[in-house]
This record gives C-alpha cells, sequence and structure tokens, in this order.
C-alpha cells in the first residue's frame, strides 16, 4: 500500500468492546479512519471507551440490552455517521440478521455476506457443503436427530464413544461426549434442553468423537475478486472447557506434507461458500494426522495476533480494504510463515477454585516488555472488571524466531506479568509453559485434564519472607510517620521511604 | 536514643520478623530475622510498592492491602496473603490509604463470611477480631480497624462478599 492511497473510509464504528475494539481502533487510527466505539454504562471508563476518537452510549450493563442490541448499535452509527461497522469477534459479530442490517441500513459490513454467514453458522448445512466440496469431515450423521433410539443406532455404526453437538451451538456451548449406549437416552435429553435454551433450536448431531484431538485451524481470507488465500495454521489445543487458553502458530505437531493438504482444504471451504473477509476453518485432528473439517468461523479469531507476528500481516487492515471493495493486499506465493507466535489469553477466572470467574478492580498492572512482545490490553489500573462480560480481559503475544526462542520469550514474560487485584489465570500460563509434553509440542486438548491446582502453588510460593517482611515494616513505619510528622505529605516525598546501609554508612563516616 | 520496633509477617504456616531501627538522628534501616541489614529500600507509588535490596539482588515488593492486618503482598511476582501485627500483637498495618478507614471494615477480597465475632454495640479495640472471612481457602480474622462501638453489621454468618465491601461499621464510643 502506497501512502497516497486514500482511506477507504472515513469513519468506522465499533460494534464491540475491550481488548478487540482497541485493537481495531489501532489499525483504524493508522489507516486515517476515524475509530468510533459503542459502550454499555458500566463500560463508560473501560479502557476501550477511554481511548476512542469518539464514543456512543449503546445502553445498560447486560449485553442484550446493549451490545447485543442491533437498534442501539445502528441507532449509534447513525449518530456517528460512520461509513461501515467492525464486528470484532463474539457479540453480533456472527450474527447474518446483524450484517444484513447494518447493509440496509447504509452502512458497510466488515465481514463476510449474510448468505455465507447463515451457510457457516448451522453446522449441518456447513458439514454438507463441506463434504460436497471434499473437505473430510467427521464420520457422524448429516441430519438432526431427537429420536433417541435412532440416535442409539447410529452411534453403533460410528462405534462410542460419540459426541452430542447443539446444531446451531458454538464456543464449547451445548456438546456431550457419551461413553456408551446406557448413558445415550438421558445425555440426548439434556444435550438438545440446553441446545433449545442456548440457542432456541434444540437439534443436534451425532459424530466420532475422537479420544485425544488436536485443534488445528487455518486463516483464510478472500476478496471481492474472487481471490482466496490462507495465512496458515494456528493449534489451539489448549483447552478448558472446550476453550481456548493458549495459542501457537505455526503448529508444532504437523509436517509439511500435513500441513499444505490442511491449508488447501482450508482455501476450498472459504471458496465454496464464495467468502470474503476474514474467516477461519477449523479442524480437529487425530493421533494419526487425519484432520476433519469441524466449523467455519465467519469473522476475526481471537488468536489473530499469531498468525499476524508470524506472517507479518495486519488482518483487521486487510478486513477493512476488502470491505472496501478493494483487492487482497497480498498473494499466496507472497505469504510465509517466520519464527514462532504464541498467545496467552488472560482471563479474571481462579484457576485454584475450578475456574470461577473473580471480579475486583486492577490494582496493580505491569505487563511484560521488550523485543517480541505484544500486549493486547483491555483494562486498565483501577478499572473494575464488570460482571456482565466475558472474563477474556487482555492477551499476551510473544514471537520469538523459533519455538525453543518463543517458549523461553513466554516463560520470562510470563514471570514478569504483573496483575493484582483478584485472582487470574497467569498462573495456569506459567504452569503450561513448563509442561513437559506441552514443550514437546504433541499435545492433545486433553492437556489441561491433568491440571492439578496444587501444582500451581509453586509458582506463587513465596521464599523471600525476609525481603517481604522487610518491605512490609517499612511501609508501615513510613506511611505511619511521614503523616505524623508532616500531616499528609505524600509517603514517597518523605525521608523515610528511603533507608539503609548507605544512609548509615554516611553517617559514620561524619 | 535507639529505637527498635519489630514487625511480624504471619502467613497460614510460617512467621518472619522484620525489626525496624531509627536513631537519634532520624536514620532508619531495617534487619531480617536473621540480624542481616538490608542494602536499602525504596517506598514507591505512595506505599504500593518497595523496591528493596538485599546483599546487591533486586526485589519489587508489591502490596494490595485492603483491611487492618491483612494485605496481599508479593516479592518479585510471588506470595499471597499476609497479616501484618507489630510486637504487642496488634494491629500494625495501616498500608493501603484506599482501604479501611478507622470506623469502617472492609473486605479486603471477595470471600465468604464464616463467623460473626462481634455484635451491635459491642464495645471494640483496634486490633480485636470481628469476623473471619473465608478466601483463597484460607480463613482470615479481620480485625476492627479502631477503638470503638460496633454500630452497623452489614453481612450475616454464611453470606459471600465481594471485594471492598463494607462488613462493619464502628461509632465512637461515648467514653
Amino acid at each position: 500500500m502506497s501512502a497516497v492511497t486514500p482511506p477507504p473510509f472515513r469513519k468506522v464504528l465499533i460494534a464491540n468492546r475491550g481488548e478487540i475494539s482497541i485493537r481495531v481502533q489501532s489499525t483504524l487510527r493508522e489507516m486515517g479512519i476515524v475509530a468510533c466505539a459503542i459502550y454499555s454504562e458500566p463500560d463508560r471508563t473501560a479502557r476501550h471507551t477511554l481511548f476512542a476518537d469518539e464514543a456512543y452510549p449503546v445502553g445498560p450493563g447486560p449485553s442484550s440490552e446493549s451490545y447485543l442490541s442491533i437498534e442501539r448499535v445502528l441507532e449509534a452509527a447513525r449518530t456517528a455517521k460512520v461509513d461501515a461497522i467492525h464486528p470484532g469477534y463474539g457479540f453480533l459479530s456472527e450474527n447474518a440478521e446483524f450484517a444484513r442490517a447494518c447493509v440496509d441500513a447504509g452502512f458497510t459490513f466488515i465481514g463476510p455476506t449474510p448468505e455465507s454467514m447463515r451457510s457457516m453458522g448451522n453446522k449441518l448445512s456447513a458439514r454438507e457443503i463441506m463434504e460436497e466440496a471434499g473437505v473430510p469431515v467427521v464420520p457422524g450423521l448429516t441430519e438432526p436427530v431427537a429420536d433417541p433410539d435412532r440416535a442409539i443406532e447410529v452411534a453403533a455404526g460410528i462405534g462410542y464413544p460419540v459426541l452430542l453437538k447443539a446444531a446451531s451451538g458454538g464456543g464449547g456451548k451445548g456438546m456431550r461426549v457419551v461413553q456408551s449406549a446406557k448413558e445415550m437416552p438421558s445425555a440426548l435429553d439434556r444435550t438438545m434442553g440446553e441446545a433449545r435454551s442456548a440457542f432456541g433450536d434444540p437439534s443436534i448431531f451425532v459424530e466420532k468423537f475422537i479420544e485425544r484431538p488436536r485443534h488445528l485451524e487455518v486463516q483464510v481470507m478472500g476478496d471481492t475478486h474472487g481471490n482466496v488465500v490462507h495465512l496458515f495454521e494456528r493449534e489451539c489445543s489448549v483447552q478448558r472447557r472446550h476453550q481456548k487458553v493458549i495459542e501457537e502458530s505455526p503448529s508444532p505437531s504437523i509436517d509439511k506434507d500435513t500441513r499444505q493438504r490442511l491449508c488447501a482444504a482450508a482455501v476450498d471451504a472459504a471458496r465454496a461458500v464464495d467468502y470474503h473477509g476474514a474467516g477461519t476453518v477449523e479442524f480437529i485432528a487425530d493421533e494419526n494426522d487425519d484432520f476433519y473439517f469441524l466449523e467455519m468461523n465467519t469473522r476475526l479469531q481471537v488468536e489473530h495476533p499469531v498468525t499476524e507476528e508470524v506472517v507479518g500481516v495486519d488482518l483487521v487492515r486487510a478486513q477493512v480494504e476488502v470491505a472496501a471493495g478493494r483487492e487482497l493486499p497480498w498473494r499466496q506465493e507472497n505469504l510465509h510463515q517466520r519464527g514462532h507466535a504464541m498467545e496467552f489469553r488472560i482471563y479474571a477466572e481462579d484457576p485454584f477454585n475450578n475456574f470461577a470467574p473473580s471480579l475486583g478492580t486492577v490494582l496493580r498492572l505491569r505487563t511484560p516488555q521488550g523485543a517480541g512482545i505484544r500486549n493486547d490490553l483491555g483494562i486498565r489500573e483501577g478499572y473494575t472488571v464488570p460482571l456482565h462480560y466475558d472474563p477474556m480481559l487482555s492477551k499476551l503475544i510473544v514471537f520469538g524466531e523459533d519455538r525453543e526462542a518463543c517458549l523461553a520469550r513466554s516463560r520470562r514474560a510470563l514471570d514478569e506479568y504483573r496483575l493484582l487485584g483478584f485472582v487470574h489465570n497467569v498462573a495456569l500460563h506459567r504452569w503450561v509453559v513448563q509442561h513437559e509434553e506441552f514443550r514437546r509440542g504433541r499435545y492433545s486438548t486433553r492437556l489441561l485434564d491433568g491440571f492439578d491446582p496444587e501444582e500451581l502453588k509453586a509458582f506463587l510460593q513465596d521464599d523471600e519472607y525476609d525481603v517481604m517482611a522487610a518491605a512490609l515494616a517499612l511501609v508501615e513505619a513510613g506511611v505511619g510517620e511521614a503523616s505524623h510528622a508532616t500531616g499528609s505529605a505524600p509517603p514517597e516525598l518523605s525521608r523515610w521511604g528511603h533507608v539503609g546501609r548507605a544512609l548509615m554508612n554516611h553517617r559514620n563516616r561524619t | 536514643m535507639e529505637l527498635r520496633k519489630k514487625y511480624i509477617v504471619r502467613t497460614e504456616d510460617r512467621e518472619t520478623v522484620a525489626t525496624l531501627v531509627r536513631d537519634g538522628s532520624g536514620q532508619v534501616w531495617v534487619e531480617t530475622s536473621d540480624g542481616q541489614q538490608i542494602d536499602d529500600a525504596i517506598v514507591l507509588d505512595g506505599g504500593r510498592t518497595v523496591s528493596v535490596r538485599l546483599d546487591g539482588r533486586m526485589y519489587l515488593v508489591d502490596l494490595t492491602a485492603r483491611t487492618d492486618t491483612a494485605l496481599r503482598a508479593l516479592v518479585n511476582g510471588k506470595g499471597g496473603l499476609v497479616h501484618l501485627y507489630d510486637e504487642l500483637g496488634a494491629a500494625a498495618a495501616d498500608v493501603d490509604a484506599g482501604g479501611a478507614t478507622a470506623r469502617e471494615l472492609r473486605a479486603d477480597m471477595p470471600g465468604l463470611v464464616v463467623e460473626l465475632k462481634c455484635a451491635v454495640g459491642d464495645t471494640v479495640e483496634r486490633g480485636q477480631p470481628l469476623l473471619v472471612l473465608e478466601a483463597m481457602k484460607m480463613q482470615n480474622e479481620l480485625a476492627s480497624p479502631g477503638d470503638g462501638v460496633v454500630e452497623e453489621i452489614l453481612v450475616s454468618a454464611g453470606q459471600s462478599v465481594e471485594s471492598n465491601v463494607l462488613l462493619v461499621r464502628l461509632a465512637e464510643s461515648d467514653d
């Protein structure tokens, strides 16, 4: 892109919150586009609101009345007089109705067409399309099932264990593993009940359950001129309850040949739905490195930064260009993987207490810095984490010239990470990066099954009680004495603030 | 004249003492439990962070205190909940200016109120345990921030509370 290319839009609204809103704001600003945030009432002082060029309220705290309200988001877009809307991930990003409403209201939707979203949004129709396109899919039913007897028959044909999955599900919700025919009727009952309440659609399907799967996915991008490229794979096998925790690229568990076939399959998948914009084709791989189509996410992924670091691109920038009708900024032969990147999701969750959400105020935030370190922050010091939203607060992305260097740097960065005020999962990341299986690079989504909170304590165990006691004594005495002696003088200005042998030596000499 | 004051840091399973020494000219230094002097220390960020040098090694101590004696202290990122007392066993810590004032006892972290150790109308002293809060899998006695009379108890046993929630309010005693 030459410097004289005018920005494709004057103003863009980001229909999201937290770190992804800030991530998109950065690129928009670099492109000379005014970045407009939206915020719910409790988010008026959130980082994404404070740092935006413009910000517009969309309603009270609960998502359904603010970030998920198509009407209110469009109202903000009209007030802001934007040209286009970037949905981020989550919230309305995969809602075809929202994409349609944006277009109908005269805004460009930065994402795929509502038609592509619809065909990929339903897992059953996605499966059929993929099978037709020659993309391998997991053995199982291609039709929803409701009758327990029929489900048992199908499961017996595939062989247990099987996975029951909500047809309209996503993000690990509405999934259940069934080990034997005996468990089937009640499992079917519960899964369909959950599917109905979570997605308003009780239909599910039955497929082969892979015991020790790896989660691999391929970043793809298409434009409206018929170009589709892939930006290689990400390995996302560190998961907890089907939610990704750590992602890396390249995948350390596949060879060159598998990589080529995987990426080609992803491009076929994207072409099959005439895809444009950024998308991700997700696969699971079994122990023989056979891989099967899982689903396609028709949006930017949380873990897109690892691809950006390794391929050396700005995916958001490309999204904006493509949405404006321009050609993709790259051709396939110019895209290469260089080095290694990992992403660590920082969640406000308590790893010592079954990952229960933890709430609180950010009292201290000191993120690691230096070469190869990227912090996509969604929080700031003094910010109170609202209870209405996803517990993912920030992401730490680490780049190294190879996996070994990336691991060493990740370890360093996680050791330096200071987030105080509530319990979070940084200690869990520290546990993972020293885990033998993870270090070897061949691990399945069951890696965290072996996690024992007791082991985490080693990462928080302090042996320096002398130092701690000295510091506490000092603060206690310093603050107390200073305020006593000088009234309300800030303690750091008091002469008690700096003590020690150096001063004593000086005194002894005089 | 030299003044020495001991501070006791107590965790679930251990206790460490630091001695603050102040001579007649107002110079201050700190001795560890084995009598070693720290090289020097600098208090930063209004008392929320302390840089300690010991045998040339650098330590950054972060404090996020919320109640009278209980605080979270981390040395180079490691540590957790500790209690700080002076040598008389009285509540000594008053570390976080944003935390409890002398009339209010607040939760230092989210937790479960296990037991109330006071009732409305009780005359209490600074440092006296007022309730037990279970947090981080530890039972923490939360001590009275000052002398006074219990005016109001805003929680009951078995109740979960969030961080910084007001638990007990004191009034000045009438004597």
